[in-house]
Order: C-alpha cells, then structure tokens, then sequence
C-alpha cells in the first residue's frame, strides 16, 4: 500500500540494536542506565515520526537529552524544597 | 544499489525508479553522511518515482522516456519485483516487460542507466524468462553472490563517452 | 399489447445470454415477479491511431453483433478528452466474451468500462440499486419498458420489506463432524430432518421450497458444503431442487482463494450462488458477525452491487464500486487497470510524506475522570472538506481547495452525511427501541466502507487511486491531531495520549461534557473537521508492553465510563486468539471493577476480584469446563511448508493434514494445549482430546496473566497476585505504596 520507508518504531529498534555490542561490553549495571536511556527516547517515537529527520539518531539523541533533563528539573525542585525545609 | 544512489547523491542529481518498494531513505541518508555534510541538499537531488504494479511500471518507464531530462544517472531498483506476480499472466508479464526494456534502452543512449533485479522465488521459477528477457538486453552485467536472497546488479547501456564525475 | 404498471422492489439483477438483463421485483401487491430488459453495454478502446484502425477492421469482421462508433470521452486523469472506439453488444454477456478476445488479441490497447458489474451500469442508467423502490412499465409480456426509481439508497428509513427466510444448517460443522441433520427455519416454525435416508429430506425440502418460495436463504456452511451436497444428492436421486427461482439458470461457482490484504493473509471460502433468490451463507459473509442481514442489506444499497455479491464483499469493492458508479453517472471513462503513477518526489519529500497517523505513547498506569475525543471519521472528512481526490490538486496540510469537488469527495460526501445523521439518530435513541439492533447494523457498514475508502486511495490496483491523495490525507490527518494538541494546551488541559484521531484529556475539576465543550469548538474551529467527546473515563488504564514496564503501548487499555460501559483494546478479551475461558473471566473481573462509582472506590473492589479469580482457577483445575471453553484459535500465516519452526498452529494444522483436512494461509486453526510431546490437539480431529491431558498448568499461566492486566494497575503486583491465588487472604493494606492515583 505504498509504505517504503520502515514506521519509526522499527528504526528505534535497529538503532537500539546497532548497539548491542557495546552494551555488550558494558558492566551490568551500566548496562540498566544504557537502557534507561533507550527507554527514555521511546517516549517520544511519535514526535520523532513526525520531525521527517534523514538521521532518526539524532532526534532520539535529543529526546534522551530531553528525559534527562526533565528528569534535573524535578530533582532540582525537590533538593529546593528539601533545602528550604531544612533551612526553614 | 543504495550505496550507489548515495554516492551518486552526494556529488550530483540523480533518478530513481522504485519497482520494488526498496527505496528506503535511513540508510541511504547515513550513506550520503559518509561522503558529505550537506545531507539534505543531497536528498533533495535524488529523484523518486515508485510503481506497485507493473502496469504502473510501464507507465513510469514511458514518461521516464518521453520526458527530456538533462543527463543525470537513472537507478531501476528490483525492476522484476512487480512482474513476478502470480495475478498477471507470464505472457502479459513478458509482453509488458518489452515494452519496459525498450524504453529503458532508449534512454541508456543519453545516460547511465543501472537496473537492479532478484531472481524469482522457488514458487513462481517460471518467471526465470523474465530474468533472460532482461540479461538480453543489458550491455553489462554484475552478479553479487550472497548465501541468502541473491542480488544481481545489471548495468545496462552505459554510454561510454560519458564521464561521470565522481564515479571510481 | 397491453401494457401493465406496478409498484416493487427491486430484489436482483444478472444478466441473461437471451434475453438482455433480467430484473425480479417484490412487488406491492406480494407478488414476487421476473422480468427482462434489452440492455446494451457499451465499452471503449484507446490507442494508436493505427491500432485503433486494425481493431476496428477486426471487430467488423468477428461474429458478434456490434455498433462501433468513434467517439471522445472523459479520462479523470487528462486534462483533453481522450479519442476512443466505443464498441456497444446488444447482449452483456456477448460484451465480457468480446473484451476476454481483446485482451488476447489487443493487449497494447487500453480498455475502459470494460469490466464492470452488470449492476452498476444499470445503475448508472436508470439509477436503480439493490432494493430500490421502482415504478415499473411492461409491455404485457415480462419486458420491461420503463423503470422509474422513487427512492434512494440515501434513506435514513428504509421501507421494511415482507422478505420471506428460509434458514438452513447442519447441526454440526462438516469440517469437523459429519452432520446426522439439517436444522430448517421458516418463518416461526423450525423442522429437523435426518441426513439419511436422503430421498425424504429432499422431497421435504422440495415442498418447502415450493410452499413457502423464500427471497433469501440463509446458510451456515452452504458455500463450502451444504449446497453442493444438496445439489450432488438431488443429481443421485433424479430430484429437482428448486434452489434457483429462476429455472432458466444453474446455481454459479466461484472458487475459493488466499489473497493479501493489508500486510494479512485473509481466507475466501468458495461461493454457491443463485438465480432470483439470495444465498447467504453466514459462516463466508463478510462481516456478518458484526453487521448482519440488514448491514449487508445497507452494504448492497449504497454500493449498488447485488445482494450475494454484497454479502460476500470486501468494503474494499463496496467503495470502489461506489466510485465506479460516480464515474459512469458522469461519463467519465473508468479504466481497467490503474494507469497512474507516482510523480517524482525528492528522497528529502519522501521524509516527510511516507508516514502514517500520530501514535504517541500513553502516559501509563491508572487516571481518573479522563475525556475521550475522537475526531468523526477522520479521514474521510479530510477527504470530503479539503477536496483530496486522485485528480484535483494536491493542497497543503487543511488548506481549503477551491477546484470544484472530485469524484473521491462526491463519492463519499452523501456517505458521510448519511453515517453523521444516523449515528445521530443511535444517540437519541433509547436502549428498548426495536429498530436500534437495525440501525447499529447499518451504522456499522457504512463506518466499515468509510473506514475502507482511505486505504484504498493508495491501493496499488484502485482505479481511481493516487498514492500522492493518500499521503496527502495523512498529513492532514497528522496536521489536525497537532492542531487538536495544541487547542487543548492552550486550555490547560493534559494531554494523557493520542492516536491518530483521538485525545484523553484531563483537567482537574473536569468531569462533566459541559467542560469539555468550549475544547471541542476550538478544535473544530481551528481544523474545519467534526470533532465529538466519546465519553468521560471514571478510570482508565493505560497499559505498558508486556516485555518491559518502561516503555507504553499505544491501543492497550482499559476502562469504564460514567454511564457503566467499558472500554478495552488489546486485552485478552479483546484478542480472537484468546480461549473463550479466560476472555470470560478476564472481563468478569472488568466489570466487577466497573461497579466502582469512581477511582477511589476501586481499592474496595480487590477483594470481590481475588474472589473471582480463585473461583476460576478452581473450576479450571476440576476440569469440569466444557472443552470447547478451552480452545484457541490461532491463525495460520503460511503454507505449512513454509514453517521453519512450525508455530503451535501450525503443529495443529499438521495433525488435521494427516486426516485430510486442508487449512489454508489466513484461516484460524482451533487447538487445545495439551501435556507431554504433542502439546496440541486440533479441534477438527476425529477425536476429541483426553481432558486428563490438558495442560492445566498452561492454562492457569494464562488465565493468572490476563487476570495480571487488569489487576497490575491497579496495585495488585505479580507476587502478590499469586498469593491471592494460593487462597491467602486479601488485605487492603498490603497493597504495595507504589498503588497511587495519578
């Protein structure tokens, strides 16, 4: 029906895959945070789809980053809260 | 034949005609990458036409044709793919593919033209004709051996005074 | 000759090799009347001036009687009217017999109107439908000398007609026990009569036939066994079945098939079919399940295609023939192979345009007092409002067209306002309303053809397809869901998930339709398309992949909405793989969560659901089911010598092979999991399977894993749900902290 190009979710997957030797190589635990990551980008495969980048890489780098930072964000206002609790 | 297109993408225009849903842009994407920066200048020379039927594949060989285009390189992707299907008859098959061939041959006088092809799956190895039909008309012919699906390169007409920058 | 009028409805149409076409009537007065009509059919060459020369020399000199004229005509796709040979036989079935010679003899040509239904030509010419109310004008004798249709298929009532049905079935499934009789419904009154002796059954049936002369009989497996058995019996014994009303005409075959349909293996019976009445049979209609008599009944008056034809038809072919007739009703020329191809694009546009709809991942876990708003039938809006259709201009994501309507929205636009007014209707109407079953049927076929007319814009073999139309649909579709994204940020609300054309919404202090409507005008204002809530959440589960708890699924979910009713996709219950048992149980457990008035409530359900679960388990592992609870159904994807590592299914088909039993690609094999080496056993056997030799075991994993669904969400974590199962009391307050409301 006219689909050529692999859906979004198929080129996460070979992307994820193109890494497994070097989370091969990697220590168990550092093995669970490499997947966090992975993980992280899958959140946002629709707005990845729809960006139309030639090297989808790229963008789920971007959304790695992104989680990440969310993920500062909310630490960073818990420390505050737990700063001025303590202060307080 | 991917790799081509990028190489060919990266330094200069190019057409490419789809008969087998091949063209997937990721990896001709990272291809082009290799070569240079300017990836989206690149994709944007890579011109695509796309057939699902070979009545269609028809169709797109005569417009590629009549149309008078400035000499830039034309890829045929898994030419046969569309002409092996168990819906249309061997003989249709093969009288529609003259017609493919012949256009194709019209246009190799003026530009490269590079055709790509399968052989037939086990179920339908009558359609082997179609292959032969093909390999008659060729001027060149490369065949890649792999254990799994073999891929057949055919290089078809090339015009030999043309120089195409960038090309080994 | 006298001439003579009546009132009726038309019943069928199929052409005769004498007398043109012939047409059967319900009339007015009871009377069920055959009819003929000369009928010419005409159809068009194009070409080579020179060829087009040689053709005609040809046809002139060919025993078939002919008018050849040259004539110019309308292609959707050239902007100049195309130079044809209009070739017209008095007879249709002398035109297919002329076109099978052309293709041999003139393949180069291209053919038009050359391969249409004889229903849809009639239709276009004097406008009739399967069903139509007609006012007919004979000459006396049986022919008909004018028609005038008083309705249209676009009725939102459409006239109830005194159908008499004739219901026939064995009482069990050929395939898989050899029946001992024949089930018959007439009217109120239900007959049984043995197999054999054979000769009784057959006069029996004959003097019913005859007695009662039903319009319609429906079957359970008359394509592939019934009928032909009776047919075969009836040659035995030197008995006429009156199975045709139509004496003139032997019942017509067509033989069964495995074809490729959206990246699927689907599997077609082959099919019996008669001569002035309808054959149904239930077990090879499409959809019949989902919309029965009076859908297929709908499916045939708006596409025009006769009855049994209807029954057994694709939505695919309901809307490529409504596109044909749209066609024919304005003279345009209607191809016989798609000639259209793609226009060149950039790999850089490819990007952009081969994409499908937005599926985003859901925010998983438990939500209270979420919206549910779904743009009404999306695409084909899309295709109606912004003018999207193989020929007119290609626009730019929601940019109103201003080229006059193409033959794809003129097509679908009555469709579509017909499915808006009677889905209208449906929600007006109360639960006890007799005619509700009705409509529900007939809203489902034309949301199924609406559903369908997307898809085929980039069909490959569409006539009238483009795949540009198509992506360009997508875009819009992709466009409004951001746009939707957008109006509802805008208002503070949280978007929990999309999907293509839908959007959970949440707002705190949210809970009533009124709040939501000021959302759903700024949607509609801002995309030009329909867009309607579908209901409030009490709760509702999004559900993550099973592999790996991170990651959300899209389409996998549960809940229940402020009127009671749940909603689920991608369940257990929900999969036709699933054995009846535990699809059972699965959505017992649902609605007993489903009584819980709100979000807060459901902790207090937990009990009431452990309870039912190990009575479950408990009668599973006494083994008192009947065994047919127990079975899966799984489809098979291949031809069985194309399985590496045969699939469970596949093993079940192997074991029905060796008895003689086929199963082709695209049918469901019906299996039980059983203990020790062969650990399945086909239901279609000869025997049936030791209940000693179940495989409880794998039973009770999949029944404690769809319980797992539903429970997991809502705080119940695997070990816990296995202690609930090994009888140990449920303790609200052993619920894990991680049991939260979001």
């Amino acid at each position: 029906m006219g689909r050529t190009l692999p859906s979004i979710t198929q080129v996460f997957i070979e992307e994820e895959g193109s890494f497994a030797r070097f989370r091969r190589a990697l220590r168990r635990r550092d093995q669970v945070a490499l997947d966090d990551l992975f993980a992280a980008a899958r959140q946002h495969l629709a707005a990845a789809a729809y960006a139309g980048h030639a090297l989808p890489f790229e963008i789920f780098l971007l959304a790695m980053l992104l989680e990440e930072h969310k993920e500062v964000i909310r630490l960073r206002s818990l420390v505050e809260a737990a700063t001025e609790k303590r202060d307080g | 034949m991917l790799d081509l297109a990028a190489q060919l993408a990266a330094h200069g225009p190019l057409r490419v005609l789809d008969g087998g849903n091949q063209f997937n842009v990721y990896p001709v994407a990272r291809s082009i990458r290799r070569h240079t920066p300017n990836l989206n200048a690149a994709l944007q020379r890579i011109y695509l036409s796309r057939a699902f039927t070979c009545y269609q594949m028809a169709v797109m060989l005569d417009e590629a044709a009549a149309t008078p285009i400035p000499p830039i390189p034309t890829l045929a992707l898994d030419l046969l793919a569309t002409f092996y299907d168990e819906n249309v008859t061997l003989v249709e098959s093969q009288r529609l593919l003259r017609g493919c061939l012949r256009q194709l041959q019209r246009m190799s006088q003026q530009i490269p033209v590079i055709v790509s092809v399968r052989p037939p799956a086990p179920i339908c190895q009558e359609r082997i004709v179609l292959l032969e039909q093909l390999r008659q008309a060729t001027t060149h012919v490369w065949e890649i051996q792999e254990l799994t699906p073999p891929d057949e390169e055919k290089k078809h007409g090339e015009n030999p005074t043309l120089n195409y920058p960038g090309l080994y | 000759m006298a001439e003579d009028k009546f009132n009726g409805w038309l019943l069928d149409i199929y052409d005769s090799p004498q007398e043109g076409v012939v047409l059967w009537f319900l009339c007015e007065d009871g009377q069920r009347r055959r009819l003929h009509q000369p009928f010419p059919v005409t159809f068009y060459a194009a070409g080579e001036a020179s060829q087009l020369r040689q053709l005609w020399r040809y046809l002139e000199a060919q025993p078939i009687p002919l008018q050849l004229s040259r004539d110019q005509r309308r292609d959707l796709f050239s902007k100049h009217p195309v130079t044809v040979l209009a070739m017209q036989t008095n007879l249709p079935a002398d035109q297919a017999r002329l076109f099978r010679s052309l293709q041999v003899d003139y393949p180069e040509l291209t053919y038009y109107d050359a391969d249409l239904p004889l229903s849809l030509r009639h239709a276009a010419c004097y406008g009739t439908f399967p069903l139509a109310h007609c006012h007919v004008v004979t000459n006396g004798q049986a022919e008909v000398r004018c028609i005038d249709v008083l309705d249209t298929p676009w009725e939102l009532e459409p006239p109830d007609l005194p159908l008499r049905v004739l219901s026939i079935q064995p009482d069990t499934d050929p395939q898989h026990t050899p029946p001992h009789e024949l089930v018959i419904g007439v009217g109120s009154q239900t007959y049984h009569f043995p197999l054999k002796p054979t000769r009784p059954l057959l006069i029996n049936l004959c003097a019913l036939f005859e007695r009662f002369d039903p319009d319609l009989l429906v079957t359970r497996w008359g394509d592939t066994w019934l009928l032909d058995w009776l047919i075969e019996c009836s040659e035995e014994h030197h008995l006429s079945l009156p199975l045709n009303r139509d004496a003139s005409h032997t019942t017509a075959h067509r033989p069964e098939r495995s074809y490729f349909s959206y990246g699927q293996i689907v599997y077609r019976g082959q099919q019996v079919l008669l001569f002035g009445r309808w054959h149904i049979d239930g077990c090879n209609a499409t959809l019949w399940d989902d919309y029965g008599l009076d859908g297929t009944l709908e499916f045939a008056r708006v596409t025009a295609l006769p009855v049994q034809t209807a029954a057994r038809s694709s939505p695919g072919t309901g809307i490529s023939s409504m596109q044909i007739l749209t066609a024919l009703r304005q003279n345009i020329l209607v191809p016989w192979h798609k000639q259209q191809v793609e226009r060149l694009k950039t790999a850089y546009d490819l990007l952009h345009s081969d994409l499908g709809g937005l599926v985003y991942q859901p925010t998983t876990g438990l939500h209270r007092d979420v919206g549910e708003i779904d743009f009404v039938s999306m695409y084909p809006s899309i295709m109606v409002r912004y003018n999207i259709s193989p020929e007119t201009v290609i626009p730019k994501a929601l940019v109103p067209s201003t080229e006059a309507p193409g033959l794809v929205p003129q097509t679908l636009e009555p469709l579509l306002k017909k499915r808006l007014a009677l889905k209208n209707r449906l929600a007006g109407m109360p639960a006890w309303h007799p005619d509700r079953e009705r409509e529900k049927a007939r809203s489902s076929t034309h949301k199924w053809l609406l559903v369908t007319c997307f898809g085929y814009l980039g069909y490959k073999n569409a006539r009238f397809g483009r795949i540009e139309a198509h992506e360009a649909v997508t875009a819009g579709g992709r466009e409004a869901l951001l746009r939707a994204k957008e109006a509802a940020e805008d208002l503070d609300f949280a978007i929990l998930h999309m999907y293509v054309d839908g959007l959970w919404v949440v707002k705190p202090d949210a809970s009533r339709p009124s709040d939501f409507q000021e959302l759903l005008d700024k949607i509609a204002e801002s995309t030009g398309l329909s867009i309607a809530l579908d209901g409030i959440y009490r709760w509702v589960v999004f559900l993550p992949s099973r592999v790996d708890e991170r990651v959300p699924v899209p389409n996998r979910y549960f809940g229940v909405f402020q009127d009671g009713s749940i909603k689920a996709r991608g369940i257990e219950a929900r999969r036709r793989d699933t054995a009846p048992f535990i699809a059972r149980v699965q959505m017992e457990l649902l609605q007993h969560l489903a009584q819980a008035q709100n979000a807060d409530q459901l902790p207090a359900c937990l009990p009431g659901a452990a309870a039912i679960l190990r009575r479950r388990l408990a009668e599973l592992n006494s083994r008192r089911l009947p065994l047919e609870e127990l079975l899966v159904a799984q489809k098979l994807s291949r031809e069985l010598s194309a399985y590496a590592d045969p699939s469970p299914a596949a093993r079940a088909a192997l074991q029905l092979q060796k008895v003689g039993k086929t199963i082709r690609p695209g049918q469901r094999v019906r299996f039980f999991y059983m203990r020790g080496e062969a650990d399945v056993h086909a239901w279609d056997l000869p025997n049936l399977p030791n209940p000693a030799a179940l495989d409880i075991a794998r039973y009770r994993t999949l029944l404690v894993r769809a319980a797992g669904t539903i429970l997991q969400p809502m705080g119940v974590d695997e070990d816990l749900l296995l202690a609930w199962v090994s009888n140990t009391p449920v303790d609200i307050a052993l619920l894990p902290a991680t049991f939260s409301l979001k």
